[in-house]
């Protein structure tokens, strides 16, 4: 009996935070999902599933929104895979110095805040002042639109996403290619088989479990991208950069239909539970 | 051909800081940018080099209480830090280390705290808080975010497999208490996990803008992270100060990343590997 | 324990706050101006006031309703909508002739001489929520030197017409004087000028019908694109939300269509020659104007309300800001004193007073009307990106867009 009900005092202040702060006021969200509500006001009436099946109408174009965010998601995932693999690769390699420095330099973006790498980057790729671009125009090239074209800011975003978390995901490589034992290395120099082909060969399957992870990680991350696209590009141009969670929260703030942006919110809800209860599946699977 | 290998050994070196130094470029931009006069910030034709000068920093140290706003940024970070390492490891402890039916429930729910957009439910959070009598206070700066499914995650997995049954065990058998055990054993054990929700969760709260425009309802409550939106009004936008308090802004947490760097990364990942 | 201390001294300092709260945010060089009639507020009553200074992003206004519905609202809110307020703030009606001194039925003719919207609401609801504070004028400004350099004068008693206003800016990229020939806000209330003087709108002058698909409309669309197209205006700043005011700050730009709140950032800021142009018009003159209201939630917020706007403090403010006082009273009571900005205050003034406002009144302050454009804007404002980034034409994305607002009338009705 007594040691029923000792977890549960563990983990009673998480739960009651939890229960108090976040799921009761997103019940009520849940609720206003099925009214038409205002922001403002909190005034509106019940609309039963017609907020869920306006959604997939014109020119609301959640649909589009959900597909391109489904979109970024299937690239951004692989592309911070490998960057964080090639960061770790590098800052536990044996032939590299400062490794230390090395790894604080490539965390540093993960510790910025999103405004702050919105700001920085928005300056950094900025079409007239902006760094490369003057470096370009003083090489006698023409600026890039970087934020101006649509696929060069999609890859924009693309690439800022992947640089803002690369360094987060590189630490957990780190530890799992600094376990792998000496022998295993040994074993496999005596297998004569070059530098590259023994990397993916032998070390890469004991990443699993990481590797894993990271994908589950990466994939919520990337599903709710919200801040950072919004300083950055403010989802834009037109519509080009604008993923669902910052639908959400323009329907909710600057159109007031608070109904709306809840429904919005509960698909992404669904959504993402689905897909992450799927990859802990197959993670467990693995092990 | 050890000369040779020398030589590779270089190149390689070059090659990787040379990205090394292109992948931090757009901070150090941005840095670089706010020692420059507002009027140099946007010159046509652009200029690389310009004069530098302190006028965006002397303007947010004259025009702000920006010590005050750094202390509470302070005060709320490690006070908030501390609450969410010790609600972590309880909660990662009794998940890792104990079996019970619900067990399975609560680990998806906790995960699915991940997943409701916050800036939605802003509103019936602070109707909430309200009727706590939280709004204003800095409990209510303190507490609300201070459970954070990552950072129960990272303990699970941590003392999954940092922390081996046979100790909890042979405690038992001496008679210790489960409190006991918690605050003798598991904490002490734990430390390198302490170190990576410390740094995790000081960023967090440090970066964070939705929990301190809910509560704050006084000047004296402000952070820096709240201070740094005032320069964007309606109209118009302050790119000279609002570059200058980005740069102070983004110290402190480098200054705490620096300093755990070395458990963080043990802390971390003990139990990705496994 | 020292930390326990100091978390129980703003604890204690917290609840003991009986003072007057004045929710704030800034908006340009106005916080100091505003302390300090605020200091002087708290001299002459022996009240205490807390500024609470917010940035302005999307979340000020839900912070207020959260507030306003936890029945704790700041005494005292800086806004720029009313109608959000209308139940939660504090009639003001039997409070006008206690605290401004002047019978109801004059004082609301007198503050809303420059913002018809206010005395609309009164008649609709009939309640006086908050108190008009300032307004501006949409200005089109131009840098002196880029004109000489490219050898235009724009005329002095009249404004261009569109054509005029085109080829001036064909000539201003064609000459290099500039990198781009104007720069235009982000922001559909100021796109919504360019409507009007093509002779469109969103809803007509009487509110009736939504004519965003009208030819007119369409044809203001297809200009703005054209200007995007040909490189006259910076693509950031429709396309991404780029800051506006830099390209024209620091000769970038040669014109730039914005309002008479920036002319106190302009003075302080501007290194070069400047003036303003009227608006240039195809079909008819519209000026649009707005601004910024003061809703009390309390009396003691009123009192605070009513102090701001009387009638020393009110025209100073506006004064200090260039910014025209909603209190038709007090215009006269301006005095402009600065040699650069008096001619351009001068001349938007003599614009507004000889231009219409287009829909104005129907757009964006009929309550029955302006609540489905307020809660378009990004609607709208997606409308207009679509057609600038080429993702449809001007014609189809206007289209679009009257479809959309027409059910969303038709289902308020």
């Amino acid at each position: 009996m007594k040691r029923k009900v000792i977890p549960w005092l563990f983990l009673l202040p998480s739960l009651l935070i939890f229960v108090i702060f976040i799921v009761t006021p997103a019940l009520s969200s849940f609720y206003y999902s099925f009214t038409d509500y205002d922001m403002l006001t909190l005034r509106g009436k019940f609309v039963s599933f017609s907020n869920f099946i306006n959604l997939f109408r014109m020119p609301s174009d959640f649909g589009r929104v959900l597909i391109r965010t489904f979109f970024y998601t299937l690239l951004v995932v692989p592309l911070v895979f490998f960057m964080s693999l090639l960061l770790s690769v590098i800052t536990t390699s044996d032939f590299i110095y400062g490794k230390s420095f090395l790894r604080a330099l490539f965390y540093w973006p993960w510790l910025l805040s999103p405004s702050i790498i919105g700001i920085s980057w928005k300056w950094f790729l900025d079409y007239d002042a902006g760094l490369i671009n003057i470096l370009l125009l003083k090489g006698g090239f023409n600026p890039i639109s970087w934020l101006i074209d649509k696929r060069l800011a999609f890859l924009s975003v693309l690439l800022v996403t992947v640089w803002n978390v690369a360094g987060y995901f590189m630490v957990m490589f780190n530890a799992a290619l600094t376990a792998i034992p000496n022998e295993v290395y040994e074993a496999a120099a005596l297998d004569g088989a070059n530098r590259w082909t023994r990397f993916w060969k032998i070390i890469f399957p004991l990443l699993k479990p990481t590797s894993v992870l990271v994908i589950v990680l990466s994939t919520i991350m990337a599903m709710r991208s919200f801040e950072v696209i919004y300083v950055f590009t403010a989802g834009g141009p037109g519509t080009s950069t604008t993923m669902v969670a910052q639908r959400i929260y323009h329907t909710a703030f600057m159109e007031r239909r608070l109904g709306v942006a809840s429904s919005m919110s509960v698909i992404l809800f669904v959504i993402l539970m689905i897909l992450s209860l799927l990859q802990f599946r197959i993670l467990e699977e693995k092990q | 051909m050890k000369k040779r290998k020398r030589v590779l050994l270089v190149i390689l070196n070059l090659i990787v800081y040379t990205f090394a130094i292109f992948y931090v470029l757009p901070i150090v931009w941005t840095v670089f940018s706010s020692f420059k006069e507002e009027a140099d910030l946007f010159s046509w034709p652009p200029r690389l080099i310009t004069k530098l000068t302190l006028i965006n920093y002397r303007n947010i140290f004259s025009k702000t209480p920006l010590p005050l706003f750094m202390r509470n940024s302070f005060l709320i970070s490690i006070s908030a830090t501390v609450l969410t390492v010790m609600i972590s490891v309880m909660s990662g402890y009794a998940l890792a280390k104990y079996r019970f039916g619900a067990k399975g429930f609560v680990s998806s729910f906790t995960l699915s705290m991940l997943m409701i957009p916050l800036q939605v439910i802003m509103v019936p959070i602070y109707l909430v808080l309200s009727k706590i009598g939280m709004i204003n206070t800095l409990w209510g700066l303190i507490i609300p975010p201070s459970a954070t499914p990552t950072g129960i995650f990272l303990a699970q997995r941590y003392l999954l497999s940092a922390l081996p049954d046979e100790i909890l065990e042979s405690a038992r058998i001496d008679g210790a208490g489960e409190l006991r055990i918690f605050f003798r054993i598991v904490l002490p054990l734990s430390t390198p996990l302490i170190a990576a929700l410390s740094v995790l969760s000081f960023t967090w709260r440090w970066n964070d803008f939705l929990w301190p425009l809910i509560v704050v309802g006084t000047p004296k409550l402000y952070t820096i992270q709240l201070a740094l939106g005032m320069y964007a009004g309606e109209h118009i936008v302050q790119w000279g100060p609002l570059l200058a308090m980005t740069t102070i802004s983004m110290l402190p947490v480098l200054v705490v990343f620096l300093l755990l760097q070395k458990y963080f990364v043990k802390g971390i990942t003990t139990g990705a590997i496994k | 324990m020292r930390k326990a201390l100091v978390f129980l001294m703003v604890l204690v300092a917290v609840l003991s706050m009986a003072d007057v709260v004045l929710m704030w945010f800034t908006d340009g060089p106005d916080y100091d101006i505003m302390q300090s009639q605020v200091a002087k507020f708290e001299r002459a009553y022996g009240e205490k006031v807390v500024v609470l200074n917010l940035p302005y992003y999307l979340e000020y206004k839900p912070k207020l309703a959260a507030m306003a519905k936890a029945g704790s609202p700041p005494d005292v809110a800086r806004e720029t909508d009313l109608l959000p307020w209308l139940e939660y703030a504090i009639d003001l009606k039997p409070l006008v002739e206690k605290y401004a001194g002047m019978k109801f039925e004059e004082w609301l003719e007198n503050v809303s001489f420059y913002k018809a919207g206010f005395k609309k609401i009164y008649e609709k609801f009939g309640k006086v929520v908050g108190i008009p504070y300032t307004s501006d004028a949409h200005a089109i400004f131009y840098n002196k030197e880029i004109f000489k350099k490219a050898g235009i004068e724009p005329p002095k008693d009249r404004p261009w017409t569109i054509d005029e206003w085109y080829s001036a800016m064909k000539k201003i990229k064609q000459s290099g004087a500039a990198r781009y020939a104007l720069v235009y806000d982000y922001s559909p209330y100021r796109f919504a000028n360019l409507l009007y003087v093509f002779g469109g709108g969103i809803w007509d002058s009487e509110g009736k019908n939504i004519i965003i698909d009208s030819a007119e409309s369409i044809e203001a669309l297809e200009f703005f694109v054209k200007l995007h197209d040909e490189d006259l205006i910076p693509k950031a700043v429709w396309l991404t939300g780029d800051a506006p005011a830099k390209y024209f700050q620091n000769g970038m730009a040669a014109m730039y269509v914005s309002g008479t709140w920036m002319l106190a950032q302009f003075k302080e800021q501007l290194k070069f020659d400047w003036g303003a142009i009227m608006w240039p018009y195809k079909r008819q003159r519209a000026v649009m104007t707005g601004g910024k209201y003061i809703v009390p939630f309390t009396e003691k917020g009123a009192k605070l309300a009513f102090f701001l706007t009387n009638q020393e403090n009110l025209p100073e403010f506006a004064g200090k800001l260039f910014l025209v006082p909603d209190r038709k009273d007090l215009s006269d009571k301006v005095t402009i004193e600065d040699p650069v900005i008096k001619p351009v205050y001068d001349l938007v003034m003599k614009d507004l007073n000889e231009s219409g406002r287009g829909s104005l009144v129907a757009d964006w302050y009929d309550p029955d009307t302006a609540s489905i454009i307020q809660k378009n804007r990004t609607v709208i404002i997606d409308a207009i990106k679509s057609a600038v980034a080429k993702e449809k034409t001007a014609s189809q994305a206007f289209k679009d867009l009257a479809k959309f607002l027409r059910e969303e009338a038709a289902k308020s009705r």
